[in-house]
């Protein structure tokens, strides 16, 4: 709330006239990722949150310019949403502003931290943060508040720096948006409903390590 | 001697159904036992025949085939839903006998039943689930058969076959035969011996006639000439057409007649002793 | 024994009620399955519903496996009820029909007579079972093809297709044990009762008190290792994440040990009783 606070004092701040461009660097990201036309990957992904125990998932992945991911698998998986912005266009989707706040530190390093702001009551998110490698221009961490789904924080890891698209990704986000039915049958007594209302604040996370063939750029 | 029980005892609860019963049977002999109902027929049988425990007295049987006794108690029990051949077949099954069918089709053949009648014998009358009864009785060649009024619920007909039956089992195939029923007539003609028992205790055994007779007070008279007989008017008798009833009174039934023989006027044809089964169920003075 | 045994599953399948109770079984598990069907779709449109905005999904886990695992969480009253009813007749009814002294009128021993309906009715339990089996899979995997398996116990649980086909085999293997149990305890109350209708009531009664007391917690674990009621549903056990074989084993043990305890109790009273 205070950072809420915060921001919309330092929009009205004349000296931040600069916030209502869109961030230089951020532009330089997006045009690299607007450079991809298309690709396929094998994805595998593993889930990582305390009461769901799943194995590590496999599945194939398209992607094309302009039109949805489209994915097979022979096993049921379940991907996040925000895992497969791997261009952020989610995140430009409706009219926004940027918030330059300069240099900061990401595990030890060197990042620009760019703050996204919707400027519609359409946007599906309040804020998002980007942190993003200056020297390769790679998205190192995007840190996304949901309107419904609470906060998800994405880690972006590359095989070489050259690459515009990572090769791990790391999904982090709130599991209360989680329901499960408690008739459900099965020792329903041994639930421990304790623990039950704990899960409601719980983090977990889903990592997707991806290969990639037939990557097509402009 | 095939089957001997000395003294058997059996009480349910303060109830004594048996006091000490002593009964034997030899091999080819026809033994009745007779009594009215509940004087303790099917218990000593089920005794004899192993069901039911005895509380005391001893029961030896005297044979060496592989099923001593065979019975069948009250009605026989047969697997209803099961052709007459079937039960037959898993009769023999259980006890390890191995049969043909065409064993068994001949064995259906000598109890007078239809070795090609499949049908469940639920649908059977009771003169034939008798026989099926006895069939099965007689698997794996028993020395002795027990028979717990095996007459009941068969009509006339019915009953002198399976008389027939019994006797040729016996005379022919030297089986001991133990029969009871509370009927004298379906005994009386059938049987070597007769036990009567009474109240759980046997009242009295010997040659059948000679037990029948015992306990004859009347006698039915047959002959001609006797409406006009002047032995039979002095004595206690009632006329029918052709016969007469004779109560007996102090002369004994072996005057009377020495008397009617020498009557002129009078031609004897038969004289059939009328049971008293009062007298009959009467305990004997020791 | 062998005869005696060949002879009783001869009478059993004779009789036409047997069929009847056999297709009955399967009216009940057809009746399961689309109970299931319904109670698969209503857990996942919950448990899916406000996933959807955030994920994106591939896989259909309303399959084969799921119906699979939902019938098996019914059959452990249903199909008990109607095998204890069946399974008792086997000997209620030759004590009416009076067969039971028919047959100890041969030279049978009461003792080889009382075993041979146990292993019937264990053969015959065996045998409905194992049509069941069968036919929940084939027609599962037929109506509602394969994959993934969803099961809630201890945590949300995803196993493979084949992970999930091989758990829930187990868990079917387990739980015969606790309808050859059930199998036992009808004879036994067949020859405690003879009489069928009687026998039926205490045999419900009993399966439904069984029932019952397996949903009581209870604080020592003596009394849910050895308390009967505690060891009925030991198949639960197959879709733990980690499958506690040792956990299953000793309840297997020990409701084997109880069958045998139950049958021995039946074999006594039947050989000590008399045929009147």
């Amino acid at each position: 709330m205070k950072s809420t606070l915060l921001f919309i004092l330092t929009l009205l701040s004349p000296s931040l006239l600069s916030s209502q461009e869109i961030d230089p660097i951020l532009v330089s990201v997006k045009e690299r990722a607007d450079s991809i036309i298309s690709f396929q990957a094998s994805v595998q992904m593993e889930v990582d949150i305390s009461f769901v125990n799943m194995p590590v998932k496999e599945a194939e992945i398209w992607f094309t310019k302009g039109a949805p991911i489209s994915i097979s698998s022979e096993d049921f998986v379940m991907i996040p949403k925000r895992g497969l912005d791997f261009t952020l266009n989610e995140l430009y989707r409706y009219p926004f502003m940027t918030l330059s706040l300069g240099r900061v530190q990401l595990e030890g390093r060197d990042c620009h931290l760019v703050k996204i702001i919707p400027t519609t009551d359409a946007s599906d998110y309040s804020i998002a943060s980007v942190w993003i490698a200056p020297e390769t221009l790679q998205v190192l961490k995007t840190q996304i508040s949901t309107k419904k789904n609470g906060v998800y924080d994405i880690f972006y890891s590359y095989s070489g720096a050259q690459e515009i698209l990572p090769a791990v990704i790391k999904v982090a986000f709130e599991v209360s948006g989680v329901k499960i039915p408690l008739r459900f049958l099965g020792r329903d007594t041994q639930i421990d409903k304790g623990k039950k209302a704990d899960s409601a604040q719980e983090r977990g996370a889903i990592y997707l390590r991806i290969a990639y063939s037939g990557l097509t750029r402009k | 001697m095939i089957l001997d029980a000395r003294d058997v005892r059996k009480s349910y609860g303060s109830l004594e159904v048996l006091k000490g019963v002593s009964l034997s049977l030899s091999s080819g002999e026809i033994c009745g036992l007779i009594g009215p109902n509940g004087a303790g027929k099917s218990t000593l049988f089920r005794i004899l025949l192993g069901l039911v425990s005895r509380d005391a007295g001893t029961l030896e049987i005297h044979s060496g085939a592989s099923k001593p006794l065979g019975g069948i108690i009250e009605k026989p029990a047969l697997y209803g839903y099961l052709s007459a051949f079937e039960n037959l077949l898993v009769f023999s099954r259980i006890q390890g006998l191995k049969q043909s069918g065409t064993d068994i089709e001949s064995q259906l053949l000598q109890v007078g039943l239809s070795p090609n009648r499949k049908d469940p014998v639920r649908n059977f009358s009771m003169g034939m689930k008798q026989r099926l009864g006895l069939a099965i009785a007689l698997l794996n060649e028993p020395e002795c058969v027990i028979l717990d009024e095996p007459f009941s619920g068969l009509d006339p007909m019915g009953i002198r076959t399976l008389q027939d039956e019994i006797r040729g089992l016996a005379k022919a195939r030297g089986i001991g035969i133990l029969i009871s029923s509370h009927n004298l007539v379906e005994l009386g003609d059938l049987c070597d011996r007769l036990y009567v028992i009474n109240q759980g205790e046997i009242v009295r055994e010997g040659p059948a006639r000679e037990i029948l007779q015992q306990a004859a007070r009347s006698y039915i008279i047959y002959g001609t000439g006797l409406e006009s007989s002047a032995v039979l008017a002095a004595a206690h008798v009632e006329h029918r057409t052709g016969s007469v009833l004779l109560h007996l009174g102090e002369d004994s039934i072996h005057a009377i007649l020495r008397r009617l023989s020498t009557e002129p006027g009078v031609i004897l044809t038969a004289c059939v002793p009328q049971t008293n089964l009062a007298a009959l169920f009467e305990k004997t003075p020791e | 024994m062998r005869n005696l045994i060949r002879t009783e599953l001869f009478k059993i399948f004779r009789q036409r009620k047997t069929y009847y109770a056999i297709a009955a079984v399967f009216v009940l598990e057809a009746f399961i399955m689309v109970s299931a069907y319904f109670q698969g779709r209503e857990f996942l449109d919950v448990f899916l519903e406000n996933l959807r905005e955030s994920f994106e999904f591939q896989g259909n886990l309303l399959n084969g496996n799921l119906i699979i695992y939902l019938v098996l969480n019914s059959f452990w009253f249903h199909i008990p009820l109607i095998l204890m009813i069946v399974v008792s007749g086997f000997l209620t009814t030759e004590y009416k029909d009076r067969t039971v002294e028919a047959v100890l009128l041969q030279p049978v021993s009461k003792r080889n007579y009382i075993i041979s309906k146990y292993i019937a009715a264990l053969v015959f339990t065996a045998f409905i079972l194992g049509i069941l089996i069968i036919s929940t899979f084939l027609l599962s995997y037929l109506f509602f093809g394969q994959g993934d398996l969803v099961v809630f116990l201890e945590g949300l649980s995803f196993y493979s297709a084949t992970e999930a086909f091989n758990r829930l085999m187990i868990a079917f293997l387990v739980g015969s044990l606790t309808m050859f149990f059930y199998a036992v305890v009808s004879i036994t109350l067949a020859v405690l009762f003879q009489e069928a209708t009687v026998t039926w009531i205490v045999a419900a009664l009993f399966l439904i008190g069984t029932t019952l007391l397996l949903r009581l917690e209870f604080d020592s674990e003596w009394v849910n290792s050895l308390f009967f009621p505690k060891l009925t549903d030991s198949w639960q056990y197959v879709f733990f994440s980690e499958i506690p074989y040792r956990t299953i084993l000793n309840k297997s043990l020990v409701l084997i040990g109880y069958t045998g305890l139950i049958a021995w109790i039946g074999i006594r009273v039947f050989q000590k009783r008399d045929i009147t």
